[in-house]
């Protein structure tokens, strides 16, 4: 499997390339100038002049591209204008930050999620499943932005149960990061928490009505037994795949969540980056993004053959 | 005795800029201190008069621009918190380009000169006085020699002397971004011994003084600069009443107080600046007592604001405007311009974009704090007559109107102004077409496109110190034409010759003279609708005592004219 995993990355390859060009020159065609962006337009022309050269801009586009290849085959993503620091720096300063909060957000999500599809599977067209699945469609609808900002209102502002904003401070305890946690991760997880509960909803119903789910129940077996290792390990694959779309779901949630708690992770870097137009910033976060998807999709693509025997990875 | 005549100073000057700007107060000790200084600036606005006696009572200088004082105890200690929208970028003078990243350069190195509280004039900050010789080519300051340094890696908070004045400003001549001291003209500084500098000049420069002031030209020792090299920007090290102690890129930015520090010491044992993106969220965080202060409030979270009585405002120094294509297309035609001008209700205009009170009405291509301004020009503004725009339009070739562009950035504030030019305009023919955009390419289009007839108008604010040649000049030198300041191309031998006469004097009523002309000359030519003096907007706990919104909208914490402090 080792071998057939690697080949799968030496695969992604020509997909990272596709994605690096689009997005040096996707970044290009904005209209805008970085220099301006980043001297502000009370700047003397020579000032701006001078900045454009430092930025190389005063280079023809294939001279620009070949440089940036050049610099990623080095190991260099550039050089952030916008933080004036390595790109690929910050990117390692930021990640644990987004990390840490789509991991907490996703496992909300999946175990809060999938608890709620399993009880309106069994439940099935009750009241009990017929408000589950109304609040599921909620949540897939509600914008992140208004959630939060109500949830703030109420809990922050009115009830003051939970911090505003921020990340919190381990030097303070670990109570004060959780409590900043909270807040973000749960509207964060609004979105997959409510894809996970439909989907084992529908998976579950499909199992429970399958002919060895009622011999186990004819042989006596208890219903938990029955639902928590027969049924729900065979509802999990379909619930493995939509965790890999999800992954990325909820990566790019968090540029829109980051910003309303002011989490300090990728999601605010990559504001700062297209607001400055800082093209360096932009293309290292749109690539380690890339690569992030790919590695999550291998990811899943192991697990679903771990979980069923009866899907393998092909060769080649 | 001292005090009554104090106090008729504030009222005075109080009444000054609130004629001018509207903004309501912009002090803030207690919520009566700010109540009392929107009252002046309603009552001044609708004409009447403010008695001294009434408006100084809590007041040390009142204005636009003022601060307030309590008489309760003040609290020592505590971190003063700050919510700002962005990361500093960098905090070394030669490269910082942001406001952001001057509210925490402010509080920890120091130009010579810094301007006073309503910022209309300089006060001697590192220097004690200063002599320009009658040609304007010499400035002779005597610098305080009781200023140390704080502690950084490479010396150990030595005292400042007059080569760290020559190291800093010769460096900011040779080195910035930006030019922050015209540099074409100030030549180069004489150390005379430890306590005294000579600035010379290759030619007179009527704003270098006040360029000094700038924070781009803080006094640096050289073996911090030098030894951090590129990272001094993360580690800056300077003279000020707080030291640099941590900057978490998107989180936050921490300062100390400096225990050495030669002026007022500080209440605050610190300031935290915390990166805050959001201004609802940060309302949010001032009402359950995160955050003290929050700065850049906008929209709904200044009504927010003010409905929970947090709100400090004050008109800003820039103008904001919408100018013209004075050579292609149908607006190169003066009376055109004079017809689209009449065609508006300014009044209504400002009323209608600011809402919140956050905008007030200007008439001149000058900030209100200037020297140069004078309300007397205001009336240069034609007056609101749609049916003589209509005639005038005709007489000059367009009866039946014709369709123009606007080129704006995509901020809420110019969206609403284009949406009421487009009604003001519709009314007299003419068709707007309105091209919103974010500001690195509005400024790309405006710059690119306006010789090509693209752009025949464009909607902008610009922000400069007080100092008439920071407008007048960029707006409307020749040799700006293809900067962005100028992009609708206004050139005019006349007015060449007077902006360069209130460039190369040093005497403030002759360049005032000058710049007067200029003013008069280019409001007759229509180049463009002046229209309003945007204010900022801060929220500010009601622990906070001391904080002050100056027009320039410098995060002052210790200062010769106020030290927040914080209640517990």
């Amino acid at each position: 499997m080792g071998k057939i995993i690697i080949k799968r990355l030496l695969q992604t390859l020509p997909t990272l390339l596709v994605v690096v060009t689009i997005t040096f020159f996707l970044t290009r065609m904005l209209p805008g100038d970085p220099a301006v962006a980043i001297l502000g337009i009370e700047a003397e022309p020579e000032d701006i002049e001078a900045m454009r050269a430092e930025m190389n801009l005063d280079k023809s586009l294939p001279e620009q591209y070949v440089l940036y290849l050049d610099g990623l085959l080095h190991g260099d993503f550039g050089y952030s204008y916008s933080y004036r620091q390595e790109v690929l720096s910050l990117i390692i300063s930021r990640i644990p930050n987004t990390l840490s909060l789509t991991m907490v957000a996703l496992l909300f999500a999946f175990f809060i999620g999938t608890a709620v599809g399993i009880v309106a599977a069994l439940k099935q067209n009750t009241a009990i499943d017929y408000i589950f699945m109304v609040l599921a469609l909620i949540g897939v609808s509600m914008p992140i932005f208004w959630l939060a900002l109500m949830l703030v209102l109420q809990l922050s502002v009115n009830m003051s149960l939970l911090p505003v904003m921020g990340m919190g401070d381990w030097s303070k305890g670990v109570g004060d990061v959780v409590s900043h946690m909270i807040l973000p991760a749960f509207c964060l997880a609004t979105i997959p928490m409510a894809t996970f509960a439909r989907t084992t909803r529908s998976s579950m119903i499909d199992i429970m009505g399958s002919d060895y789910i009622r011999c186990l129940k004819a042989r006596g077996i208890r219903r938990v037994k029955v639902i928590m290792i027969h049924a729900l390990k065979n509802a999990l694959p379909p619930l493995i795949t939509v965790l890999g779309l999800q992954i990325a779901g909820t990566f790019t949630g968090a540029i829109i969540t980051e910003g309303i708690f002011s989490w300090p992770g990728m999601g605010t870097m990559i504001n700062t980056g297209i607001n400055n137009r800082d093209y360096a910033l932009i293309q290292g976060t749109v690539l380690f993004s890339a690569i992030m998807f790919v590695f999550c999709n291998m990811l899943v693509d192991v697990a679903y053959a771990l979980l069923n025997p009866k899907v393998k990875l092909e060769k080649g | 005795m001292k005090k009554r005549q104090l106090a008729a100073l504030t009222a005075a000057l109080a009444v000054t800029i609130a004629s001018v700007s509207g903004c309501a107060g912009s002090s803030k000790t207690s919520q009566t201190t700010a109540e009392s200084a929107t009252t002046a600036a309603e009552a001044t606005t609708a004409g009447s008069t403010v008695s001294p006696d009434a408006k100084a009572t809590d007041q040390t200088l009142a204005s636009g621009i003022s601060v307030g004082k309590t008489d309760a105890e003040v609290k020592k200690g505590g971190t003063l918190v700050v919510a700002m929208p962005s990361s500093p970028r960098t905090l070394d003078p030669k490269d910082y380009s942001t406001m952001y990243e001057n509210h925490i350069m402010y509080n920890v190195a120091e130009p010579l000169y810094i301007w006073d509280q309503d910022y209309k004039s300089l006060i001697p900050n590192l220097a004690t006085d200063c002599t320009v010789s009658e040609d304007g080519l010499s400035y002779t300051i005597n610098l305080r020699d009781d200023v140390y340094f704080q502690p950084g890696k490479f010396q150990d908070g030595r005292k400042m002397t007059a080569e760290d004045v020559k190291y800093s400003l010769e460096r900011s001549k040779n080195e910035s971004s930006s030019d922050r001291i015209c540099r074409d003209f100030f030549d180069y500084v004489e150390v005379v011994n430890d306590t005294q500098v000579i600035l010379h000049m290759k030619e007179a420069a009527g704003p270098f003084m006040n360029m000094l002031a700038d924070i781009g030209n803080c006094i640096l020792p050289k073996e911090e600069v030098e030894g951090w090299g590129d990272e001094f920007g993360s580690h800056l090290i300077g003279t000020g009443p707080f030291i640099l102690d941590e900057i978490v890129t998107d989180e936050k930015v921490t300062l100390k107080k400096n225990e050495n520090y030669w002026g007022t010491e500080p209440n605050v044992d610190g300031i935290e600046f915390r990166i805050v993106s959001d201004s609802n969220q940060a309302i949010n965080a001032v009402q359950t007592g995160e955050i003290d202060i929050a700065m850049y409030l906008q929209g709904e979270s200044i009504k927010r604001a003010k409905d929970t009585g947090l709100l400090l405002q004050t008109p800003s120094s820039s103008i904001t405007f919408v100018r013209f294509n004075l050579q292609n297309g149908p607006t190169a035609n003066a009376d055109v311009r004079k017809a689209l001008t009449m065609a508006v209700d300014i009044d209504s205009l400002v009323t209608g974009i600011y809402q919140y009170g956050e905008g007030t009405r200007a008439y001149q291509p000058i900030t209100a704090y200037s020297f140069a301004y004078d309300t007397a020009y205001n009336d240069l503004v034609p007056a609101y007559d749609v049916e003589g725009a209509k005639k005038l339009l005709a007489e000059a070739g367009y009866p039946d109107g014709f369709t123009m562009t606007l080129y704006i950035g995509s901020t809420t504030y110019r969206e609403k102004m284009a949406q009421m030019l487009q009604y003001y305009w519709s009314q007299i023919g003419v068709t707007l077409d309105i091209k919103s955009s974010t500001m690195a390419d509005w400024s790309a289009a405006v710059v690119d496109s306006w010789q090509a007839d693209v752009v025949n108008s464009y909607g902008v604010s610009w922000n400069s110190n007080p100092d008439p040649y920071g407008f007048l000049e960029k707006f409307f030198s020749t040799n700006t034409v293809h900067a962005s300041s100028n992009a609708g191309g206004y050139t005019d031998e006349e007015v060449d010759t007077w902006l360069h006469e209130g460039f190369s004097q040093t005497d403030e009523a002759a360049r005032k003279e000058s710049y007067g002309k200029v003013i008069e000359k280019v409001m007759n030519d229509y180049t463009g609708i002046y229209y309003a003096y945007e204010c900022r907007n801060w929220a500010v706990s009601e622990k906070v005592h001391d904080a002050v919104l100056r027009a320039d909208t410098q995060m002052l914490v210790a200062t010769p004219f106020n030290n927040i402090w914080i209640e517990e």
